[in-house]
């Protein structure tokens, strides 16, 4: 029954992937396809309990092949592309690159070994057990999302985090699930997919395999792999959407444009408090939109990105009901030992450093160093031979990290102690610590993606191929 | 103006290819094969930065076992903490960017399968019936048989009155069996509240049916006298006065 329930998670993903356009890479479909239709059946979970039925895995089958039915109605037409993907994948792979033979081969023992960790145990961890696994368990069984433990105050911190991560547990609990954790690993898979998906978009093989390897590797959250906590499957959002937004606006190709604002409003329906992110991306939108004064495009972009946020603020007031005090306090003002708290800690994460418990190298490796090495050579090469030729439209890239990080501090900074029940420095050793993993792939992309980058791996390639 | 010049068909002999009908090409290959080469190479030089570390989980069992058997281990305990602060406290900046990666090959990709085989032996002890979610959960969480027995002795619509936290919060054996949104995970569909919070949750704290009692703390909720003789450390009891001798359970020992 589980792999029934799975199989029209992605089935369903795959239909709306292809209704959006049929022009996405094998990789882009396979990856698109969970994290899309996954975020649909939590939909269908909303929709379903604002018509108070109660969630039946009959009812959902029932819901998805309508759904997958009403998207496919040019199914040959939909086969006859499949059947040329495949096509052009086997004369692709005629001549083998056993560079990145190799390199899949690591990445596939890696992956095997955190999934057999990850499927061994039931979800333990302190978040599971107070929040996610908790509401997801008494959703599946009480059929409806405004479960009874509201009533008493039960339902944990996640009790009002929009529904995406905690449904995603209940649909396959609801499909006789023993444990949800083989979501994890697919939204694990997902996100190395579409990364891998990216990067080739810009460069070679072997360097998009060799990033995809830097990513999965990167300590903590290859970590994260095997834990029932909602911050990987974040980041497996924030990915493409970040990603596929500035390939439409880098190559101006609009099915990427569709994508990214299909993301970017599952991100939000993932972590309300990834409407930051969604911020900085439309800051990265306005700096391009700003010459084209193409609004229409900007604002047809808000409105699917913030429309799944909004909806749940109103779930939140009109039906939860829970009376909360603001998480934020807004009348901070400059705090200088928060600040330097704060500021001790991102040193610690971003440039691989030691502070108080935690150590940036041990939790992200290379990541953030060798975006920075990377950013300082490509500062060096644009003196050289000039700004535009080596950051081309990579600075919207940065922009949005500058921005989106900006925003992130900002949020960790004007949070309310008392009413997260922990102090500035506990939230730095732990939230703002996993919220980390949502820059990385960014990070690692501009780092494979950039002019440096790609001189160094376009070098290795000539090597590798002779030419 | 050379490089858009047409050359003329070479009467030179062309040079012997090196590829074979099926496309394979021996000169390509020995490049892939260098750079999977060099590859390897820096994968294990990453690795062997921090080869030391293996021996960690070892000198730490060593160290609790000796900690804890009576008689004089003093040098030996000296020993093992020399060590292993020598090997913690190597932190130059590259073996630390790379100590992430040394122990999530090694202990995780490494050593999953074996972690796995020894937990699964030590569940089994020597039965091989399946495991479920439940032995995993009791080998995971300590006070798993408490919460188990808390499921065993109440009815399904009954409420429970936690021990308040200050109480339990500094002994770690009894870590969240005081706290409503932990305990609640595992006793759904009963409900709980946890002592001194009575007030926040009025409608719960009139519905409360049962009291669990942990160090003996407890007995003061109850609406009867338990003769100090016939209290329990650790028990469940009905907060109005039961018809039969209380439930005790033997949690203490099984607690890790």
């Amino acid at each position: 029954m589980l792999i029934v329930g799975i199989a029209l998670c992605y089935l369903l993903g795959c239909s709306v992937v292809m209704a959006v356009s049929r022009k996405f890479s094998l990789a882009e479909i396979t990856g698109c396809s969970f994290l899309i239709g996954m975020g649909l059946e939590t939909v269908f979970l909303f929709l379903l309990d604002i018509v108070q039925l109660h969630f039946t895995s009959f009812l959902l089958i029932s819901l998805n092949l309508v759904a997958i039915i009403a998207l496919n109605r040019k199914f040959p037409e939909t086969l006859k592309v499949f059947k040329e993907k495949f096509n052009d994948l086997k004369a692709s792979t005629s001549a083998i690159n056993y560079v990145a033979v190799f390199l899949f081969c690591i990445i596939a023992y890696l992956f095997y070994t955190i999934t057999i960790k990850n499927l061994f145990w039931p979800p333990a961890e302190g978040d599971s057990i107070t929040s996610f696994d908790k509401l997801a368990r008494v959703i599946a069984l009480e059929g409806k999302l405004k479960i009874s433990l509201f009533q008493y105050n039960l339902q944990g911190a996640a009790g009002v985090y929009p529904p995406l991560f905690h449904g995603s547990f209940s649909y396959v609990y609801l499909f006789g699930a023993e444990t949800p954790k083989i979501v994890i690993t697919l939204f694990f898979l997902s996100l190395l997919t579409l990364f891998y998906s990216f990067v080739k978009t810009y460069t070679n093989t072997v360097a998009a395999m060799l990033f995809t390897l830097v990513l999965m590797a990167t300590p903590e959250l290859y970590a994260h792999a095997a834990l029932a906590l909602g911050n990987m499957p974040t980041a497996a959002y924030i990915c493409p959407a970040v990603l596929a937004t500035y390939i439409w606006l880098d190559r101006n190709d609009e099915k990427y444009f569709r994508m990214g604002a299909i993301m970017m409003g599952f991100c939000v329906w993932i972590r309300s408090d990834a409407i930051a992110f969604v911020i900085a991306v439309l800051c990265m939108i306005l700096l391009k939109v700003w010459q084209t004064k193409d609004y229409k495009r900007l604002f047809i972009f808000a409105a699917i990105a913030i429309l799944p946020f909004v909806s749940w603020l109103l779930y939140v007031k009109l039906k939860i009901q829970l009376p909360q005090a603001s998480r934020f306090d807004l009348s901070i003002g400059y705090n200088t030992y928060r600040l330097s708290t704060m500021l001790n800690y991102t040193k610690a994460y971003l440039f691989a450093l030691p502070y108080r418990e935690v150590h940036g190298g041990q939790l992200y490796g290379i990541v953030f160093v060798s975006f920075f090495v990377a950013l300082l050579i490509n500062a060096a090469l644009a003196f050289k031979n000039g700004i535009k030729i080596v950051f081309g439209n990579q600075y919207l890239l940065l922009a949005f990290i500058l921005v989106a990080f900006g925003l992130y501090f900002t949020e960790f900074y004007v949070i309310n102690e008392n009413v997260q029940a922990s102090t500035i420095a506990s939230l730095m050793a732990s939230s703002f610590k996993r919220g980390m993993f949502y820059f990385i792939p960014i990070v690692l992309f501009y780092t494979a993606t950039c002019h440096s980058s790609k001189i160094l791996f376009g070098k290795l390639e000539k090597f590798r191929t002779g030419a | 103006m050379a490089r858009g010049k047409q050359h003329p068909p070479s009467d030179k002999p062309e040079k012997k290819p090196t590829a074979s009908s099926s496309g394979f090409s021996v000169g390509p290959f020995f490049r892939n094969f260098i750079i999977i080469f060099l590859l390897s190479v820096i994968f294990i030089g990453i690795y062997s930065l921090n080869d030391k570390r293996v021996e960690l989980p070892d000198l730490y069992n060593e160290l609790q076992t000796l900690k804890e058997r009576p008689g004089n281990h003093d040098e030996r305990i000296n020993e093992i903490e020399h060590r292993i602060n020598e090997i913690e406290t190597d932190t130059s900046f590259l073996k630390t960017l790379f100590v992430g990666y040394f122990d999530e090959i090694h202990f995780v990709a490494f050593g999953v399968q074996d972690q796995i085989d020894k937990v699964t032996a030590e569940i089994q002890n020597g039965s091989n019936t399946p495991l479920t979610r439940e032995d995993k959960l009791n080998y995971k969480v300590h006070t798993y048989r408490l919460l188990d027995f808390i499921n065993a002795n109440s009815p399904s619509n009954a409420v429970i009155l936690l021990p308040p936290t200050d109480s339990l919060i500094n002994d770690s054996r009894w870590n969240y069996v005081y706290d409503p949104g932990w305990v609640e995970y595992f006793i759904y569909p009963r409900l709980c509240i946890e002592t001194g919070h009575e007030k926040e949750n009025p409608e719960l704290a009139r519905r409360i049916t049962h009291v669990l009692i942990v160090n003996g703390i407890g007995y003061d909720k109850l609406k009867y006298d338990v003769p100090l003789d016939k209290r329990e450390k650790v028990c469940l009891l009905p907060i109005n006065k039961p018809v039969d001798v209380p439930e005790t359970t033997d949690t203490t020992q099984t607690s890790n």
